[in-house]
């Protein structure tokens, strides 16, 4: 446990009724951990808990480090252009900005190619690689990340799934709620949300089979 | 954050600017042009007449009404009943009437005692009071006293009816016929001339201009609070939660934005009125301040409680342009059934303007 980045204890979580109960998931550095389940499983109320933004009903939530929380939802304004969008959250320069995006490993998401459009005309794919941005500027250690890939096309998929190893890569934890089964092969764990309990899926097992 | 916001304000100000123009515009056009789509001509009255009573004057109401309606009087005379002194002015300024009356509380009541109360007739300044008397006035008058005449044939009939002699019965309706008409010629005296210059003052179009410029500014104000919905939103909060910022900070800062967006409209509604007005107090640029920041903040408050953006919406323009159309915002009161008129007096954005037409004006 001493090396664990954030360790969930016997966590019991409640949104209106009781999602969670007793759930135990550790993660390391460099860990990818999937949580799978059905819509109303508790995945994106446990990703809120690991945030800080939510108390558990019973159990502890230990997290060391800083966490970053990409929801499924973004943040974003619309009538903002990316990088005012960006300076929002960081005291960062627009140079120190740009810098950051074509020079770390922040370039996968290539948000330096459209750093002047306002987000409003921007497509699915572009918001979801800002929101990402936008909350990895803040350098966390713990990457929360709700359906990242949802209703995004082939390209920006891939693009997110490398950004998310080269996070791994470099000693980043990352926490994914997903359905996207090319996602779950990137994961160190998968853990499957079921009737509030967590089960570890044993490794090289179907994620789609696991849901039936 | 406070930079990002602030560029949001300025990003925003140009569509405010056009589209308060715009509905400025179409309000303008509304008050100017009402009286066109609602006021039905009498194409059979040779002169018009404008008249106003008090509510608590129901007899006299009733009595006008059934002049109104006799042959001999809506041929030659319109008596527009209106439902303020102001309406009898704009009518008389802009020669919709010849002249106007006005009767005044207890008019009726004290009518014959001590404290008999003028009506009084309102003429245009380029007519003289003489011209009315012998061109207008008289005429008017004169169908009046047919309409007296009614009821002395009927007091002759009624004095043979009861048996009294032809002549005696004669003799009373002559009485009576020669004292309707001391009546009449008497009344002259009662009625006051009052140069319509004087109540032009107090009740030109401004503060209808006013009204709906004020009210289209809440409306807006509410708009322009919505705007930074997505600020307010769960997500929105919880990122600046992680990023360190503290809600109430989120809060004080858009309501913040929300009380310059405001503030902001108003100069330029105050400007807008000054130029055509000229008689605005500029203390009123800061008295409305304190004003404008309580309104942020509630409409601030009702975004964190809503769901969603349309929710908002559906609130200030459903709830809030019924209110602002019950209020006389956008159309004048005067204009408007009885029923609404009587309303408005419930309604809290009818105080409003009032509130501010005191506060710029008076």
């Amino acid at each position: 446990m001493a090396d664990s980045i954030v360790a969930i204890e016997n966590v019991s979580l409640k949104y209106k009724k009781t999602v969670l109960n007793d759930v135990n998931i550790t993660a390391g550095k460099g860990e990818v951990i999937g949580l799978l389940g059905l819509n109303g499983s508790g995945k994106s109320t446990l990703l809120t808990a690991i945030a800080g933004l939510r108390k558990p009903a019973s159990g502890v939530i230990k997290v060391n480090g800083k966490a970053g929380f990409v929801t499924q939802e973004n943040a974003l304004i619309d009538e903002l252009t990316a990088i005012d969008n960006l300076k929002m959250w960081t005291p960062m320069s627009r140079q120190e900005i740009i810098r950051d995006l074509t020079e770390t490993e922040l370039s996968i998401l290539k948000v330096a190619d459209f750093i002047d459009i306002k987000v409003k005309r921007m497509s699915g794919g572009m918001k979801k690689r800002l929101a990402l941005a936008s909350v990895l500027l803040s350098k966390p250690d713990i990457l929360l990340m709700d359906e990242p890939l949802a209703s995004l096309d082939i390209p920006a998929k891939n693009d997110i799934i490398d950004f998310i190893d080269s996070f791994k890569n470099k000693g980043g934890t990352v926490f994914v709620a997903s359905h996207n089964e090319e996602l779950f092969k990137h994961c160190s764990r998968i853990y499957l949300l079921k009737n509030g309990a967590s089960i570890l899926l044993p490794a090289g097992s179907s994620p789609a089979e696991a849901l039936k | 954050m406070i930079k990002a916001y602030c560029k949001r304000v300025l990003l925003f100000i140009p569509f405010l600017v056009a589209y308060l123009l715009s509905l400025g515009l179409c309000m303008l056009a509304c008050i100017v042009f009402a009286s066109e789509f609602l006021f039905e001509n009498n194409e059979d009255s040779i002169l018009s007449v404008a008249c106003y009573v008090p509510d608590d004057e129901s007899y006299t109401r009733l009595g006008l009404n059934f002049v109104k309606q006799m042959d001999s009087v809506r041929h030659t005379v319109d008596i527009n009943i209106v439902n303020s002194e102001e309406k009898v002015v704009k009518l008389v300024e802009s020669q919709e009437a010849v002249a106007g009356l006005i009767v005044p509380e207890g008019f009726l009541e004290n009518m014959g005692t001590k404290e008999s109360k003028h009506v009084s007739i309102i003429f245009r300044d380029a007519d003289t009071y003489d011209e009315h008397m012998v061109n207008d006035l008289i005429y008017a008058m004169s169908d009046f006293l047919g309409t007296s005449q009614c009821s002395i044939i009927t007091a002759g009939e009624y004095a043979e009816e009861i048996g009294l002699d032809i002549t005696e019965a004669d003799s009373i309706e002559n009485s009576v016929l020669n004292k309707c008409y001391e009546y009449v010629m008497g009344r002259k005296s009662k009625f006051n001339k009052i140069d319509a210059e004087d109540l032009v003052e107090k009740f030109e179009v401004r503060e209808q201009m006013t009204a709906s410029y004020v009210l289209y500014i809440v409306m807006m104000s509410i708009f322009i609070i919505s705007f930074f919905f997505k600020g307010n939103s769960e997500i929105f909060r919880a990122r600046a939660m992680l990023s360190g910022i503290k809600n109430w900070k989120l809060f004080l800062l858009e309501a913040g934005c929300a009380t310059v967006m405001m503030y902001f409209l108003y100069v330029i509604m105050f400007i807008a009125l000054f130029i055509t007005f000229g008689t605005l107090k500029i203390a009123a640029l800061f008295t409305v301040i304190p004003f404008i920041m309580v309104i942020a903040l509630a409409g601030t408050a009702l975004c964190y409680l809503v769901k969603s953006p349309s929710t908002v919406s559906y609130i200030t323009f459903g709830a809030g342009t019924g209110l602002m159309y019950l209020a006389g915002g956008l159309l004048p009161l005067e204009y408007m059934p009885r029923f609404f008129q009587t309303a408005a007096v419930y309604n809290p954005l009818y105080y409003l303007i009032t509130y501010f037409m005191r506060a710029m004006f008076i």
